[in-house]
């Protein structure tokens, strides 16, 4: 049999378990989707940064005579209500959306991972203290943190009030974080791999970076995922109620917001919205897919469904309901 | 799949039943049907009563619910006496005083409030005796600076008259003691209730202070908090100075979130809107020929920069003008309004007579305004002209730094061409509140600061703590600002030396509110507008000639610099007419005249 | 004989809640001390907030006209109203007293004591967040679990797709693209406020954007629970044996997993519990409904550090509690934790 001529050892192909997520993530059609729409904003956007700092574009250029207008050839997404162009606006913004949330994700994960896995790896009495702090840090309602906080530092440059911001940011929202990655040690350290470590002699500090870790990372980077969208509505929401950048600096939920104060603005100007609100959902609903199918991917026991299987599964839903039609149709006779 | 059509049905029939409501037929019709306007509002406190909060929102309220005090304002901005006042008599304690100092009126008989109370002499004495008992009142938080003006007063009951012995007259006298913000108070309710209840009058009023009851146009019937207020026609009502009455039975008004106003006011789920400054704004209002009607007239008031002219390089007039011409005020009027406004020159408005020869209309820039020094020089198409303004501030700057006496010392050119002050880099620091963040970041931008040779720090900053460094309620060590923005508002009739006399400045760290740019300035023309005869010809005239005087030297010495002023438009549907509202004769007045069309 | 059986059968009852009821006394323990650490921190950051809180309060225009000396003494009236005239650690102590006893203090910004007030901002709040909860979970029950059982299916990603509309949004946009839909453009929906001036609308219609605006950002988050939930359970022998005996598949789904399905859904709703009470601060500002979110707005506007004291702290203890309700709810679920606690 032909078949059997190709089971020989040569064709047994081992994939790794990065490769098999891979793999998922691949044939999970929406999130390939997801994946290359990020792909292409981020590109855009880069490029444009690039051409903002070469050219030392200015983007305070105010310019009254042209205020409110609509999208043309010369200003593809029009102008706002100083009269500069939006197109380069949008797409900067981009730039300092991204920055804020990826800045701001990355504070998160690192310390909720390490304040995580310390958790989890010693239990007892610093497990206790440690989310005795979490939960301490986890009930501050963030609004009212970062209201505090940025009248207190109201004289900073607006730049560094950004990153003010993102520090923020970051600092309120390790708490779930590290709450799951210490689930996960927790459950980790009872398993053989570890114990191997344990007896090994291998010190706790290494126990924890290379062999927990790792093992605790593919959920990280789902969850790290949704942190980051999160992350910049959170930024958009800030923006509106005038907490973050100032001018000329923008953002995406800066520009929403500008548009946003007013319905009028929203009804007469619609291009002041329209592309930057777009691109903000673009945004975040590729980070959300990616994300979503990052967690089926990394999920061991799925796995992805091939176009024959799921045509295989329609037909037995199919078969199914003929099942019991018929047995109404003979109960009904009875 | 049930339950979701299930779910999409219940919405579905919500939807469709919420639909009921929404026409518009209700509001104003006409043959009989009652008649009904809403009005647009920002948020009020509900504090109806003056002493307490005072926002101009629940001001609007009170001119509804009382219409003024012994004195009510016309439509041109003047004060005559209230309709329930049968005369008012001026006399002189001494016939060597310069102008009149006792003021006595009588008040007419059957007077009422809208609750059927009776209005008489008795009430007007309650009313003074209530906001001068400095304790009761400001133990509940309430302040009333009547005493500053009133000596006492006498009460006449058999003639239903009652007496006032004026510490001093001045020319703005009458708005200060007599007008809307002394609306005279039903003493009956109050004084029973502060009896039953076992309280002061004043504590009464603060636990009442959303029922006030009056005898103005109209009366509330409803208030829901955050709401609206719900009023209608009050019968006992006297009329305006003219005798009008309302002809709009219920007036309603709402609390309307400023996102969406404009959308309101449009769509007709509002009937008006007051105070629409914003270029966007007014564009929508105006674009709506078919359905609307506007009114519009400058603001009295408008934003400004403050300085702090004893504070730093800002002491030297000369550094102040240079700040003005390096401002391109036009400029930031755009980005902050948009066009609808205009930049004066000195403490005024285009709403005061004083600005104005016979012949001229009020509103438009008359001869005096014109002979002021502006602070925008302008090109040949009416645009901001940077070389103009940079030669004019270079030209002052290198006059002061050439000269040397006194505090001219410490300001210097270094061979470079920059300027110091004290030996470093001639640097000013401006506090702001958020508001103002992007527009004041657009304008004052890092090129500008180069190129007119004067460095601004902007420093963004809660309200109330930039009140306070306004006012110098801080330390001295940690006096940093020599420049405030900020708005100002101005009354029907204006004083300068309330807010303008040296002798209010405090030393720094006690603070006050008054005199904010700690001007000093010419004291003895302050002393001349304000003891003006207010019931003379010549007094008037002297009154204008010395406002004019002051106007000039403060156009001069540049103690602030004003921003903006908007051009306001109140817009209502055009079902009302006779809806003339300015400046000087604000909404609650003007409703008092108009009617929904037949 | 028959009280031996009942006593045997209390035994075993006492035996399987007892580790629970000790676990959840132990956790409440150790909320004390977390409780004050808060309370702390709430207290310290309202203190560091600039700006000298009697001045704050003091508009301007009511002292423009005053003389010194009065302003003065009004000044010196308000501090000792608001107890300002002791040092930080009495104040710290009394504020603690106040709200053990109910009494929140007194607000700046509406200059009346907290208690007259607060009660009605928490319930438009509330009115609004649990019916807004209700239907969420209405919608999101049938979908979640018909998207776990055909997983994977067009269906299936059609319904991630939709509900990931609703969090990718900043919630402000979403009310007012909502408002300009509804209330703008079709004008079938009020734009703003709770109740209708002129006693027209029927007061619920007033409820329908700012729900929506709630259904909408939480029908993610939820259905993917719910979804995800199912899935893991569907996974379970006993489900395949119910299967194997020939059940309509229909049945296995409702009668079997979903009830199981529900558990852990339901230790997240703890998580729900705060946000009952709170409001958002920019989407109750456009609805102009007076909620929690509009009076924080105006609190941190004024400065108002009662009731941003008393509030603040009021949610933290909510959430505090919360999260106990989902750990204990985790440890019901999960027998690896249940394991450990019981030890």
């Amino acid at each position: 049999m032909s078949n059997n001529d190709k089971l020989s050892k040569e064709h047994e192909k081992i994939i790794s378990p990065t490769r098999q997520i891979m793999e998922k993530f691949k044939h999970n059609k929406l999130a390939m989707a997801g994946f290359i729409s990020f792909g292409l904003l981020l590109l855009v956007i880069v490029g444009a940064q690039a051409y903002i700092h070469l050219t030392n574009y200015d983007l305070a250029n105010v310019d009254i005579s042209q205020k409110y207008m609509k999208p043309s050839m010369q200003h593809l997404f029009g102008t706002d209500a100083q009269g500069r162009d939006l197109f380069l606006r949008v797409l900067a913004g981009g730039w300092i959306s991204i920055q804020v949330g990826l800045l701001s994700t990355i504070l998160s994960i690192v310390l909720g991972v390490s304040i995580g896995a310390t958790a989890g790896f010693f239990g007892g009495k610093i497990d206790t203290l440690i989310m005795r702090g979490t939960e301490i840090v986890s009930s501050f309602p963030f609004l009212a943190i970062a209201m505090t906080i940025s009248a207190i530092f109201m004289d900073l440059d607006a730049q560094l009030r950004l990153y003010l911001i993102i520090f923020i940011l970051g600092f309120l929202r390790w708490t779930g974080l590290a709450r799951m990655v210490r689930g996960q040690i927790l459950s980790l350290r009872e398993q053989e791999f570890i114990v191997a470590t344990r007896a090994l002699g291998i010190s706790s500090f290494n126990q924890i970076t290379k062999h927990l870790i790792p093992n605790v990372l593919t959920y990280v980077i789902v969850s790290g995922t949704l942190t980051f969208a999160g992350a910049i509505l959170t930024e958009s929401s800030l923006s509106y109620l005038g907490l973050s950048v100032t001018e000329p600096i923008p953002t995406w939920g800066r520009l929403i917001s500008l548009s946003a104060k007013n319905a009028i603005v929203m009804t007469n100007y619609w291009w002041t919205w329209i592309f930057p609100g777009l691109a903000l959902f673009i945004l975040i609903m590729s980070i959300n897919v990616i994300g979503e199918g990052l967690r089926d991917a990394v999920d061991p026991k799925s796995q992805y469904v091939t176009k024959e299987q799921r045509i295989r599964l329609k037909e037995k839903r199919k078969r199914e309901k003929e099942r019991q039609k018929r047995r109404k149709l003979a109960k009904a006779a009875m | 799949m049930k339950k979701k059509l299930l779910i999409l049905g219940v919405l579905a029939t919500l939807l469709l039943t919420g639909c009921g409501g929404s026409d518009k037929e209700t509001a104003g019709t006409t043959e009989g049907k009652p008649t009904t306007f809403v009005m647009g509002s920002a948020n009020f406190n509900g504090d109806f009563y003056y002493g307490w909060t005072n926002s101009a929102y629940d001001a609007n309220i009170r001119r509804l619910v009382w219409g003024g005090g012994l004195l009510s304002p016309t439509d041109k901005g003047e004060l005559v006496n209230a309709s329930f006042v049968e005369s008012k008599i001026l006399s002189k304690s001494d016939p060597s005083k310069e102008s009149e100092d006792i003021w006595t009126f009588k008040i007419k008989d059957g007077m009422k409030f809208s609750n059927g109370d009776t209005l008489t002499a008795k009430d007007v004495k309650f009313t003074y005796d209530f906001y001068m008992e400095k304790e009761a009142l400001s133990a509940t938080g309430g302040t009333s600076s009547v005493s500053q003006y009133v000596d006492r007063v006498e009460l006449d009951e058999a003639n239903n008259t009652v007496v006032f012995y004026l510490k001093r007259t001045m020319y703005t006298i009458g708005s200060s003691v007599f007008s809307d913000e002394q609306s005279i108070l039903d003493s009956t309710i109050i004084l029973a209730g502060a009896e039953k209840d076992g309280i002061t009058p004043q504590q009464w009023v603060k636990a009442n202070m959303d029922t006030p009851i009056g005898y103005g146009p109209y009366k509330i019937d409803e208030y829901i908090e955050s709401q609206y207020v719900k009023l209608s026609i009050n019968e006992n009502y006297q009329g305006n100075f003219e005798g009008d009455k309302p002809s709009i039975d219920t007036l309603i008004v709402q609390n309307i979130p400023e996102e969406t106003k404009i959308t309101q006011l449009i769509t007709g789920e509002i009937d008006g809107l007051t105070n629409i400054g914003k270029e966007e704004n007014v564009d929508a209002v105006l674009a709506e020929t078919s359905t609307m009607s506007t009114n519009n007239y400058f603001r009295h008031g408008g934003g400004q920069i403050t300085f702090h002219s004893d504070f730093g390089p800002v002491q030297l007039p000369e550094v102040r003008k240079a700040f003005a011409y390096e401002f391109d005020r036009i400029k930031f009027r755009n980005i902050f309004l948009g066009k609808y406004g205009i930049s004066s020159n000195a403490p005024y408005s285009r709403n005061m007579w004083m600005m104005y020869e016979k012949g001229e209309a009020l509103g438009t820039e008359g001869k005096f305004e014109k002979s002021l020094t502006s602070y925008d020089i302008l090109d040949v198409d009416g645009n901001w002209d940077e070389g103009a303004n940079l030669t004019e501030a270079k030209k002052l700057l290198d006059q002061a730094a050439a000269k040397t006496d006194g505090l001219y010392a410490e300001l210097t050119k270094d061979a470079d061409g920059t300027y110091l002050w004290e030996g470093k880099e001639l640097t000013l620091n401006l506090a702001i509140t958020p508001f103002w963040t992007d527009a004041i970041n657009l304008t004052l931008t890092k090129e500008v600061q180069n190129k007119f040779g004067i460095k601004i720090n902007v420093d963004s900053m809660d309200w109330s703590i930039m009140a306070n460094n306004l006012y110098g309620n801080a330390a001295l060590s940690e006096r940093k600002y020599h420049m405030f923005t900020g708005g100002t508002s101005y009354s029907i009739e204006y004083d300068p030396y309330a807010n303008w006399s040296s002798t209010k400045i405090l030393p720094y760290g006690k603070g006050s509110s008054s005199n904010s740019a700690r001007y000093v300035g010419d004291e003895s023309l302050l002393d001349e507008i304000r003891f003006s005869n207010p019931s003379t010809d010549e007094g008037t005239a002297s009154y204008k000639a010395n406002w004019r005087k002051w106007i000039v030297e403060v156009n001069k010495d540049l103690p602030s610099l004003p921003l903006y002023s908007n051009n306001y438009y109140d817009a209502y549907t055009n079902k009302v007419e006779n809806f003339e509202t300015n400046a000087l004769w604000t909404w609650p007045y003007a409703i008092i005249k108009a009617n929904f069309k037949k | 004989m028959e009280n031996e059986k009942q006593q045997g059968k209390l035994r075993t009852l006492f035996d399987t809640v007892f580790p629970y009821i000790k676990y959840i006394g132990n956790r409440l323990l150790h909320l004390l001390p977390v409780v004050i650490i808060i309370s702390i921190v709430i207290f310290t950051l309202i203190q560091l907030m600039p700006g000298d809180p009697i001045l704050a309060m003091i508009n301007p225009e009511t002292t423009a006209n005053m003389t010194e000396e009065q302003r003065l003494a009004y000044i010196e009236t308000m501090r000792k109203v608001l107890g300002y005239d002791k040092p930080v650690i009495v104040r710290y102590f009394l504020w603690w007293r106040d709200v053990l006893t109910g009494n929140f203090g007194y607000s700046v910004a509406l200059n009346k004591p907290i208690n007259e007030f607060i009660g009605s901002y928490i319930m438009n709040s509330f009115k609004v967040n649990i019916v807004g909860f209700i239907i969420a979970f209405l919608i999101a029950i049938p979908i979640g679990i018909k998207s776990a059982v055909r997983k994977n299916t067009r269906y299936d990603k059609i319904v991630t797709v939709v509900s990931m509309v609703g969090i990718s949004l900043p919630s402000f946009f979403m009310a007012l693209l909502l408002v300009l839909l509804f209330s703008a453009v079709l004008r079938i929906l009020p734009f703003s406020g709770m109740v209708d001036p002129r006693g027209v609308r029927p007061e619920y219609v007033y409820y329908i954007l700012p729900v929506s605006v709630i259904v909408l950002s939480s029908l993610a988050s939820l259905i993917r629970y719910i979804r995800n939930a199912m899935i893991e359970v569907l996974k379970a022998d006993y489900i395949r044996t119910s299967r194997a005996k020939g059940l309509s598949e229909k049945v296995v789904i409702y009668r079997h997993a979903f009830k199981n399905a529900l558990i852990p859904v339901i230790t997240i709703i703890g998580f729900w519990i705060p946000a009952l009470f709170g409001g958002s601060i920019i989407v109750e500002k456009i609805f102009a409904w007076p909620g929690m979110g509009l009076l924080m707005n105006q609190a941190y506007q004024f400065k108002d550090r009662g009731v941003l004291s008393t509030v603040l702290l009021f949610f933290a203890v909510l959430t505090l509690f919360a999260n106990l309700f989902v750990d204990v709810g985790y440890a019901l679920v999960d027998p690896r934790i249940k394991a450990r606690r019981i030890k």
